[in-house]
C-alpha cells in the first residue's frame, strides 16, 4: 500500500474513532473546555466557538426522519439511535483573531476550538508578544449521538421525541451533554391521491445543553420525500433551520470591557438537503444518509419498532 | 441474531469507553490572561514627588483559579501608566521599578531593576492612560529591560511568588488623593494535560 494511501487511510480511521467517541460524549462542574472559554471576553470569543456553533447546530437538526410514508391510522412505536456526524472543514480550524489593542500586527490567525497551536505573535516595535490558545478538539468529523422514539400514527401523524445526556469525556477536559427534542410529522400523501412518492412534512425543535455556558436551541421545519422498493426506502428532504448557540459566563479576561458574557451565535446552516436510505428487516430499521448546506453532515442509526 | 446484536452493542460499548480522548487535544495550552500587576502611588501634596513602596504582590492571586498549577511560560503583552483625573496640569516624570526577590529593602532602588521610564504632561497620561504599545513618545525602554523582566518570571530554578513594583517621580505640587498607576499586563500558557 502506498504511504499516501496508508496515511490516508488511517487518518479516515482516527476520524471515525473519534466520531464514534463523541457520540457518547458530547459535563461536570466546569470542564477544561469551559475553563478555556472563560479566558475570551465577548469580543474574543466568538471567533473561537463559531465552528462548534455552525458543527453541532448541524448535528442536531439531523436524523428525525427516515421515510416519508406516515400511514393515517395505526400502532406505530420506534426506538432508535440516531448518530450524527459533520465534517469539520480545514476553515473551521483559524480564524481571525484580535491583538490587544496597540499591537502590531493588529490582527492574526490563530487556532479556533478544532485548530492546532495556537499563534504567537510579537509586536514589531516593543517585542511584546501575545498568543492564541490552542485547539481543543481534534478530529475532522465532530459527532453527537441521541436516542429517538417515534409513535404513531393518528390522522397520518407521527410524534417524535429524543433525549440522551452524555458524560463528560477525557478526564472532564469536555464536559457533559444533554441533547433534549421533539418533533411532529404529518404525512401529506393522504392529501394526494395516487401520489407515485410518499411525501410528509415536519417541524422539530431541539435543546442541547454543553456543560454549564453552552446551550443550544434550534427549530427546524421541513417536507420530506420518500420511495420504497420492498425492504428499501430512499428519502430525501428539504429543511429549513434555525439554530443559535447561547454562551454565557463570566469572563476571567482582564481585558474584558464587561466581565459578563451573553452570548448569542448563530449556526452556519440554514437550508439543508437530505439524500438518504433506509433498509427495513423485519422490525430492525438500518438508514442513513447525508446532508447538503452550509456544513455537510451525516446522519445513520439503527432503529427497532414497528 | 439476537447474540450478534448484543455482541456488536458490546464492542461499540467497548470502543466508546476506550477512545474518547482520541478526540481531546492532549495536552493542549490555555492561554491565560493573568490579572495586571498594578501599583498605585501616592503623590505627596508638598513637594509633588511620589516613591512610597506598596506590598509585594502575589503571582498566584493574579492567576485563575483553574490554571494555578499548570502555569508556565509568561510573557509580557503591554504595560500602562495612566494618572488620577485630579492631577493638575504640569510635566510629570517616573520610572518604574521592579523586583522579585521579596527580602529586599523596598525603599533601596538599587535593589531593583529599571523597567521604564515615563515623561509627558499630565493630561496626556489621564483616562485610559499610555500603553506601551502606542507609547507616544511618553515612555522610554529597551527591549533588553522588558526581557529580562519575562525571563525572572520564566526563571527555570523556581517561579518567583511575588513581584514588588515601585514608581518614584514627580511633577507639578499636588492636592491630596493624587496617585500615579502603573498596570502590567502579561499572559501564561497553561499547559492541560
Amino acid at each position: 500500500m502506498k504511504p499516501t494511501v496508508f496515511r490516508f487511510r488511517l487518518h479516515a480511521a482516527l476520524s471515525v474513532l473519534c466520531a464514534l467517541a463523541l457520540l457518547k460524549s458530547t459535563g461536570v462542574a466546569q470542564s477544561e473546555l469551559e475553563n478555556a472559554l472563560v479566558q475570551y471576553n465577548a469580543e474574543t470569543v466568538q471567533g473561537y466557538v463559531q465552528p462548534i456553533a455552525d458543527l453541532y447546530s448541524a448535528n442536531i437538526n439531523a436524523g428525525f426522519y427516515h421515510t416519508a410514508a406516515i400511514p393515517t391510522a395505526g400502532l406505530h412505536i420506534e426506538f432508535s439511535f440516531v448518530g450524527m456526524g459533520s465534517i469539520v472543514g480545514n476553515d473551521q480550524e483559524t480564524y481571525m483573531a484580535n491583538a490587544p489593542q496597540g499591537f502590531d500586527p493588529s490582527t492574526f490567525e490563530t487556532a479556533t476550538i478544532f485548530g492546532d497551536q495556537g499563534m504567537l505573535i510579537t509586536d514589531e516595535s516593543t517585542g511584546l508578544q501575545y498568543r492564541g490558545s490552542d485547539g481543543i478538539l481534534n478530529t475532522s468529523i465532530f459527532a453527537q449521538g441521541v436516542l429517538q422514539l417515534g409513535v404513531g400514527y393518528v390522522f397520518g401523524t407521527e410524534a417524535i421525541l429524543r433525549y440522551l445526556p452524555s458524560p463528560s469525556l477525557a478526564n472532564d477536559k469536555f464536559p457533559e451533554t444533554t441533547l433534549f427534542g421533539v418533533g411532529v410529522r404529518h404525512s401529506v400523501t393522504q392529501y394526494i391521491p395516487n401520489s407515485p412518492v410518499d411525501v410528509a412534512a415536519g417541524v422539530f425543535y431541539n435543546r442541547l445543553k454543553v456543560g454549564e455556558i453552552i446551550d443550544f436551541n434550534s427549530v427546524a421545519v421541513g417536507a420530506q420525500a420518500s420511495k420504497s422498493f420492498s425492504a428499501l426506502t430512499l428519502y430525501g428532504g428539504l429543511q429549513w433551520e434555525n439554530s443559535t448557540m447561547n454562551l454565557s459566563f463570566m469572563s476571567s479576561d482582564v481585558t474584558a470591557t464587561s466581565p459578563l458574557v451573553d452570548l448569542d451565535l448563530d449556526g452556519d446552516n440554514a437550508v439543508r438537503l437530505t439524500l438518504g436510505t433506509h433498509l427495513t428487516l423485519a422490525i430492525v430499521h438500518l438508514f442513513v444518509d447525508a446532508n447538503f448546506g452550509s456544513i455537510t453532515n451525516f446522519s445513520g442509526g439503527i432503529g427497532i419498532g414497528i | 441474531m439476537n447474540a450478534r446484536i448484543l455482541v456488536l452493542i458490546a464492542v461499540f460499548a467497548l470502543v466508546l469507553s476506550s477512545i474518547g480522548s482520541d478526540c481531546v487535544r492532549s495536552p493542549f495550552v490555555v492561554s491565560v490572561n493573568l490579572g495586571p500587576m498594578e501599583g498605585c502611588y501616592d503623590v505627596n501634596p508638598g513637594d509633588g514627588t511620589w516613591g512610597i513602596p506598596i506590598a509585594p504582590i502575589v503571582i498566584d492571586d493574579l492567576i485563575d483559579d483553574n490554571f494555578q498549577d499548570d502555569v508556565s511560560g509568561f510573557r509580557l503583552y503591554d504595560v500602562k501608566i495612566k494618572v488620577s483625573e485630579n492631577y493638575p496640569d504640569g510635566n510629570v516624570a517616573g520610572t518604574v521599578w521592579y523586583t522579585f526577590d521579596s527580602n529586599v529593602n523596598p525603599f533601596d532602588t538599587t535593589a531593583f531593576e529599571v523597567l521604564l521610564t515615563f515623561e509627558g504632561q499630565t493630561s496626556r497620561f489621564k483616562g485610559e492612560g499610555i500603553s506601551l504599545l502606542d507609547p507616544q513618545g511618553l515612555f522610554s525602554f529597551d527591549s533588553d529591560a522588558l526581557n529580562l523582566f519575562v525571563g525572572s518570571l520564566n526563571n527555570p530554578a523556581a517561579r518567583p511568588e511575588f513581584v514588588l513594583l515601585r514608581s518614584t517621580g514627580g511633577g507639578p505640587p499636588v492636592p491630596a488623593g493624587v496617585q500615579v498607576c502603573v498596570n502590567i499586563f502579561v499572559q501564561a500558557d497553561a499547559t492541560v494535560e
